[in-house]
């Protein structure tokens, strides 16, 4: 199993975000680390038997608030969870100049996940990034000199984006020497500044060309360079695939801590309340935080496996009907796939970067076929 | 036991939307049949609720009144509201046939119409007498044409100005008078109870407790619940079960006798049984001579009827055989295409027909189709002289083979304002028309007769007739031969695979043309998939036009942690579903909007 903390603070909203973040005061902060802590100890007699593999402290911007913070976390956990032996504890930061990154490294923290979307300076005033790309690279040089294993999270087929400025940010990224990138295409949530900016015409949206373009660009840059395609939008040099992400496309369990924060955990889906005051008044009562428990069956539980099995490691031949098999070969002759014959002799359909690109496309054939 | 001479029997005719079941209320009210607290809605009696929704009269609705006149007579008025779209003329005909009056109804603001005069004529046919009514003068713009209608109808009656009434149905003003030349102008059916039965059937729905319910007109003699029955045609016998009028619902009465309108039930099971015009008499003692029924409908237009999922066959086969049921003009047979699995080739009298009866599949039988655009019936006569009908134009044998074919063509008339002639000329033509006759009833009114196909006519025509005579114009048509005519059949492939249920028989002179705009409307309509999908156009085995959809190149969401998950397994839930109301051809899904493609080649 693997523990996911949610720390819902930032110092100002992004004009494209839709995840339960605010921004708040010291107090606020400090009342609601202590709920967090209590739920953590609610929970951990029901799961001391399972072993943690991973954790990570995500946001919001976990690194906003007082690395102490972060610290009093990490020892509840210790002293509550049966963490395994090379434990990935990763933690969600943005580029800023006051990271304490030698307290979050003594904790324990050993790998660290930046915030970045872009290193033009324009396109981060669109995304209403407070850093500019300065800013970010300092950041980064300064956490090499703690961290072995750091990601870069980067946004792109912007409205200004264009393919040369995509170019310039992904030659600067590599000359960080990072492990691991995560690129995700612009999705204009409801709700969010940029949504409205669409829906008022007053930018305009890359149409699906120009983004599978953008993507296409960014997967053959980023394999020139040694990184491995190893999920729809992870890459990573060989080694440092983030075992936690992992573990959500494997279909594994994961525990979450704070408000917002998701499970699965014994064949169940549930989150805590999304709204940082209701959260800590129904713990400090004694009451369960969860909001909403989805109990999964059998279908959706197969539905699961083969839609987050082709969107990272691949999903194994044998859960597959005959007419799903051949249909893997067909897409298999289209250079979309490959077929793995893993050690123990269990055969795998992996996506390549191509079948990714269209991956829920594969992942409905494949679903009509088994109804 | 009630006067032969206290009865009337008379139907409604008019153009579509002049009003007729808006005057049915009235009188139904008027006459206390329905009071106004249970007028619930405005056309009472169109109670499918498609009629409802379209606010058109699909089907004959026949209903018994009684009224009692100024000096107190009482009489028993039997009404038939008919509709009014060209589809449904043989609804009219049969009512008719049931009648001895019609009033014949004309907007004072629109004047004559197409099927104000096919109706009149129709009805003339039969005798009837004919009281004219100007519906709508509560309307303003009644004033200024008024005067013009009442010359146009004048004319085409040959009546007296003074025995025409103006009315206003929805203001329910002149509603009296109506009632009075009822009773004074239409006759009162002759016949005698002493003669041998003899009852026409002029409609037939049926009911699954009771069976057929039969609805007659009694000419002759008398039926009572109990008696054995012949029905002429058929030969078939059988003992009447429950006799009765119709009312807001079905009341039972136990007999009918010469002069009355009514039906009747004996557990008939079979359809086939009853058919519409023929004669019902007594087994015992039969009438010599049957009465003379009407024509067999037959379907004008035919498509195919699939199930949208290949398993739902045994289902579709079954809401069509209770369809039929209740609507005879539809005919249905079996067959099977290699892009839609197996399904139906079903006939209708026209387009509007067509669409309603797939509606009904869909709101009353919970079925979902599958429809390919509707064609018309050819005839083939091949090299070794035999001639063959399709109705399907997958089933066109090897050009090869065929020495000539054959298409239906109709007459049209076409009744417009002056000012457009030249207009509707021009579309006529281009739809391959030849003009046979014009006709000025007025200086400012014409009557076209055109000769056109009929498979012209079922795609747009109406449509186009409507926009390029602002919607003045008006049509009635009805089918006068085959002949000759220069066709191919023009085949769609999909990666170069033939799709049978896109094929269509088009004028040689217009399949290049055709071509294009086909293969342009698919590219439009089926989605981009995996694979690049090539869109061909071919007569035999030459292209004629060709274009492509490209492959998808990204469907993917970005993002997939933790939270997102379930959220993602049911928006692929919902994509799946979408997915359903795609066919699969092949390898390739084609959206079901793309078998009607051809219905919209011109937006
Ligand atoms: N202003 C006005 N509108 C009327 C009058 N009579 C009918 N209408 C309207 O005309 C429209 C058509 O009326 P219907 O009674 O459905 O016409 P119909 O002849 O039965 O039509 P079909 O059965 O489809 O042929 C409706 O919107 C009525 O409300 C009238 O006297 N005055
Ligand atoms: S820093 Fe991250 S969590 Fe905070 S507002 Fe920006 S995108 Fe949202
Ligand atoms: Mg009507």
């Amino acid at each position: 199993m693997t523990i996911y903390i949610h720390i819902p603070f930032c110092i100002s909203k992004c004009n494209y975000c839709d995840y339960y973040s605010i921004i708040a005061n010291k107090e606020a902060i400090k009342k609601y680390i202590n709920s967090l802590q209590t739920e953590l100890i609610k929970v951990a007699s029901k799961y001391r038997n399972k072993e943690i593999t991973s954790i990570f402290i995500g946001g919001g911007t976990p690194t906003s608030i007082d690395a102490d913070h972060i610290v009093e976390i990490l020892n509840k956990i210790k002293s509550n969870f049966n963490l395994s032996q090379n434990c990935e504890i990763s933690i969600e930061a943005n580029p800023a100049s006051n990271i304490n990154f030698s307290k979050l490294k003594e904790t324990g923290i050993n790998r660290i996940s930046f915030g970045v979307q872009s290193l033009n300076d324009e396109e981060l005033r669109f995304l209403g990034r407070i850093h500019n790309a300065n800013l970010a690279k300092e950041t980064i040089k300064e956490a090499k000199k703690y961290f072995n294993n750091i990601n870069v999270d980067l946004i792109f087929s912007l409205p200004i984006q264009t393919i040369s400025s995509l170019e310039n940010t992904l030659e600067q990224v590599l000359e960080l020497d990072v492990q691991h990138i995560s690129a995700y295409s612009l999705v204009f949530e409801e709700g969010t500044k940029l949504y409205n900016l669409l829906k008022n015409n007053q930018i305009k949206a890359k149409d699906n060309d120009e983004d599978a373009f953008f993507y296409n660009y960014i997967a053959n840059k980023l394999k020139t360079a040694g990184f491995v395609h190893y999920e729809v939008s992870n890459f990573a040099k060989s080694g440092f695939e983030c075992k936690h992400n992992l573990i959500y496309w494997e279909h594994k369990e994961y525990l979450g801590i704070g408000a917002a924060a998701y499970s699965f955990v014994d064949g169940r889906r549930f989150h805590n309340i999304k709204d940082v005051e209701k959260y800590c008044y129904l713990v400090d009562s004694g009451f369960s935080p969860i909001k909403q428990t989805e109990a999964l069956s059998k279908e959706n539980i197969y539905m699961e496996k083969i839609f987050l099995g082709l969107r990272s490691s691949g999903i194994d031949f044998s859960i597959l009907s005959p007419q799903q098999q051949k249909f893997c070969e067909t897409i298999v002759d289209k250079e979309l796939a490959i077929i793995q014959i893993l050690s123990n002799n269990m055969k795998i359909l992996k996506l390549n970067s191509n079948g990714y690109f269209i991956c829920d496309e594969i992942t409905l054939k494949l679903l009509e076929m088994n109804s | 036991m009630k006067n032969i001479r206290n009865f009337r029997n008379f139907c409604i005719i008019a153009h579509i939307d002049h009003g007729k079941s808006t005057l049915a209320d009235r009188l139904l009210e008027k006459t206390n049949t329905i009071s106004s607290r249970d007028m619930t809605n405005a056309q009472i009696l169109d109670s499918n609720p498609l009629e409802q929704e379209r606010g058109i009269t699909i089907k004959l609705h026949a209903i018994q009144m009684e009224y009692v006149d100024k000096s107190n007579e009482k009489y028993t008025l039997n009404l038939i509201d008919t509709p009014g779209h060209v589809d449904f003329t043989y609804e009219v005909s049969r009512s008719l046939a049931a009648c001895e009056g019609a009033i014949l109804i004309v907007d004072a603001t629109q004047g004559i119409e197409a099927q104000t005069i096919s109706n009149l004529y129709l009805a003339l046919e039969h005798n009837l007498e004919i009281i004219p009514v100007l519906n709508k003068i509560d309307l303003p713009s009644a004033e200024t044409t008024i005067e013009a209608v009442k010359k146009q109808i004048i004319d085409l009656i040959g009546c007296r100005e003074e025995e025409m009434l103006y009315i206003s149905a929805k203001k329910n003003i002149g509603i009296d008078a109506v009632l009075d030349a009822v009773i004074e102008r239409i006759p009162p059916p002759t016949g005698s109870i002493d003669k041998p039965l003899t009852a026409l059937i002029y409609d037939s729905n049926f009911d699954s407790y009771r069976g057929v319910i039969v609805n007659i007109r009694v000419f002759e003699g008398e039926i009572k619940e109990g008696d054995e029955i012949l029905f002429m045609q058929t030969g078939m016998t059988y003992q009447v079960e429950e006799v009765g009028i119709m009312q807001m619902k079905r009341l039972r009465v136990g007999k009918l006798s010469a002069g009355n309108v009514g039906y009747f039930t004996a557990s008939i099971k079979n359809l086939k049984d009853t058919k519409v015009g023929d004669t019902v008499t007594l087994a015992k003692n039969p009438a010599t001579t049957p009465i003379s029924g009407f024509k067999e409908v037959k379907p004008m237009v035919f498509s195919g009827v699939y199930p949208a999922s290949t398993d739902d066959f045994e289902n579709l086969r079954e809401a069509l055989a209770k369809l039929v049921l209740n609507d005879s003009a539809i005919s249905y047979e079996p067959e099977t295409s290699n892009a839609l699995g197996f399904g139906f080739r079903c006939g209708f009298l026209g387009l509007l027909h067509m669409e309603i009866v797939q509606e009904r599949l869909e709101r009353e039988f919970q079925q979902n189709i599958v429809t390919t655009v509707p064609n018309v019936q050819y005839k083939i006569i091949t090299n070794s002289g035999e001639i063959i009908f399709i109705e399907n134009p997958a089933q066109l044998p090897n050009p090869a083979e065929i020495r000539e074919i054959q298409e239906p063509i109709i007459k049209a008339e076409i009744l417009t304002p002056s000012d457009y002639v030249g207009n509707i000329m021009k579309l006529c033509l281009d739809k391959r028309g030849i003009s046979t006759n014009i006709e000025y009833l007025s200086e400012d009114r014409a009557d076209l007769s055109w000769e056109l196909p009929l498979a012209e006519i079922v795609f747009d025509f109406y449509d186009k007739l409507k926009s390029v005579s602002r919607g003045y114009a008006s049509l009635d048509y009805d089918f006068y031969e085959y002949r000759k005519s220069d066709l191919v059949k023009l085949d769609i492939l999909l990666n170069g695979e033939p799709v049978d249920a896109l094929s269509s028989i088009v004028h040689r002179s217009k399949a290049y043309e055709w071509g294009k705009k086909l293969c342009t409307k698919l590219k439009e309509l089926i989605p981009r998939q995996m694979f690049e999908v090539a869109i061909q156009a071919a007569i035999g085995s030459k292209i004629i036009a060709r274009t492509n959809v490209q492959a998808l190149r990204k469907n993917v969401l970005a993002k997939c942690y933790g939270g997102d998950i379930s959220r993602k397994r049911k928006l692929l839930e919902k994509q799946k579903e979408g997915k359903k109301r795609m066919k699969q051809v092949g390898n390739i899904e084609v959206p079901q909007e793309a078998f009607l493609a051809i219905l919209s080649l011109d937006d």
